[in-house]
């Protein structure tokens, strides 16, 4: 799987230096910028993770327009090997934009001078949670309908995702962080049970799906 | 061993059956998989790669089924479709390095001196290479890791003769070692005659015949005569006819014909055309 990861990283290199590019900057902007980051730290907390799926997303569709998925087909690996290759790609840049944003935060309310540990760390559970849930909602729906229809599937998780979130930061009654504390284990397994969840989904879609 | 076993496989999708097909492929040997666009040669191809799902029958590759851990099977198999599916941005040596994890018998050397000898340009975006070379990257691809078979589907299409005549040249010396086999699809039958020990003619997803290709050229041969001159010749020796204001071409089983009748030779592609197509008329 290493060669399917590495083919992964190459296309993302040649393709999404942009996103990336967007991702360290949107991270680094409580650094950059802490009075806008003060207004708006909801946004450039979420809006990176959020960025993950758009390359995942790419990767499937470059993969769909090159005819790889058929060619991968006739190398030495099994339809669970082709999935799950997506599924550690997708971690993996999760796990870098929560190391990136995380990062920048713990800097940032260092700086501050209001560096908490559990906060740091509610906050890497929320945003594991963030930076799974599309793609964990999303990747099942891709390798069901394909790429083309995907597109709209992801269009539609964005805007499902968004409101969601919009419900939850307006209409839900402020709780303190200290109370939040308690949820950081169940939001990093939560987070974690869905993407198993989810590949174990794509898995069954793939073995059964003609190329 | 046979390097390919094919037993009584159908596949139906809307509008499209591939019925009771039968091969096999005996090491050493190169099988021409002949037919129209849509005859079902892809399917084929992607049925031995259990890319679709075969309806029933078994299919055996290398001695194993190929439903049956596949992966490991596929070490062994080279295969080219007709349009390579390298990903457009990655150059030569990316995908070298990228099947130098894939295979576990990828060798480098070999990679590097079928890209000289096929003057495919190093460090150009796939994207970058003309259709030839990309088709002679795909081939390069798969034969450097040794492989036991080459499956191809349409590898020549697209290519100019040069360019066809080395790969055929290519495919003639893997297929020198005894325990190597080419199945290859094509159009042009012409590559097809000059590489092949078998045929198969595939027409609207059903198998009309595989045999070995002398055999079939000793078989069938071509008739020139009056379309009158036919009916006196017995049914079963006449398999197909092109009927022109000149005269008419049949297709005629030499064995029941009887002696006296000139029979011409045939070649492959005037057999297959007439064979699909019960009478052609001009």
């Amino acid at each position: 799987m290493k060669a399917l990861m590495l083919k992964d990283a190459y296309l993302i290199w040649k393709n999404n230096k942009f996103v990336l590019g967007m991702c360290l900057l949107f991270s680094a902007i409580p650094l950059l910028n802490p009075d806008l980051a003060q207004r708006f730290n909801f946004f450039f907390f979420v809006y990176p993770c959020l960025l993950i799926l758009n390359i995942l997303l790419s990767l499937l569709s470059y993969d769909s327009k090159s005819r790889w998925e058929e060619y991968a087909m006739a190398l030495p690996y099994s339809r669970v090997q082709l999935v799950t290759a997506k599924y550690l790609m997708g971690l993996l840049l999760a796990g870098g934009t929560l190391l990136l944003e995380l990062t920048c935060q713990g800097l940032r309310m260092h700086l501050a001078g209001t560096f908490q540990w559990p906060v740091l760390l509610l906050m890497g559970s929320g945003l594991t949670l963030v930076a799974l849930l599309p793609s964990s909602l999303c990747l099942p729906l891709l390798y069901f309908f394909g790429v083309e229809k995907g597109q709209l599937v992801y269009v539609w998780a964005l805007v499902c995702l968004g409101a969601m979130l919009g419900v939850a930061v307006f209409a839900l009654p402020e709780i303190p962080v200290s109370q939040l504390t308690s949820l950081t284990l169940p939001g990093f397994a939560l987070g974690i049970l869905l993407f198993a969840l989810s590949w174990y989904i794509s898995v069954r879609i793939y073995r059964n799906r003609e190329l | 061993m046979n390097a390919l076993e094919i037993r009584n496989v159908s596949k139906t999708y809307p509008g499209f059956f591939l019925e009771d097909v039968s091969l096999t492929l005996p090491a050493g040997c190169v099988l021409g998989l002949v037919g129209e666009n849509g005859a079902g040669k892809t399917t084929l191809v992607k049925l031995i790669l259990d890319m679709v799902h075969r309806d029933n029958g078994s299919i055996t590759v290398l001695g194993r089924d190929n439903r049956d851990n596949f992966r490991l099977t596929k070490e062994d198999l080279g295969v080219v479709f007709d349009n390579v599916g390298i990903p457009a941005c990655l150059n030569t040596h990316q995908v070298g390095k990228i099947m130098a994890l894939t295979y576990a018998n990828w060798d480098w050397n070999r990679y590097q001196t079928l890209l000289e000898r096929l003057s495919i340009p190093r460090d150009k975006a796939f994207r970058t290479l003309s259709r030839g070379n990309q088709m002679k990257l795909g081939i390069a691809i798969a034969l450097s890791h040794h492989p036991k078979l080459l499956l191809l589907d349409e590898p020549t299409s697209g290519l100019d003769p040069v360019v066809r005549d080395d790969v055929v040249e290519l495919l003639r010396d893997f297929v020198s070692r005894e325990e190597h086999a080419i199945l290859i699809s094509s159009h042009i039958v012409s590559d097809l005659e000059k590489l092949c020990d078998y045929i198969a003619f595939l027409h609207q997803g059903k198998l009309l015949l595989a045999e070995e290709k002398d055999r079939l050229l000793e078989e069938y041969g071509l008739l020139l005569c009056e379309e009158k001159d036919l009916e006196v010749l017995p049914k079963a020796a006449v398999q197909g006819r092109r009927v022109s204001p000149y005269g008419v071409q049949a297709l005629v089983k030499r064995d029941a014909v009887p002696a006296g009748w000139d029979i011409k030779p045939i070649g492959i592609e005037e057999l297959f055309i007439l064979l699909t197509k019960e009478e052609v008329r001009l």
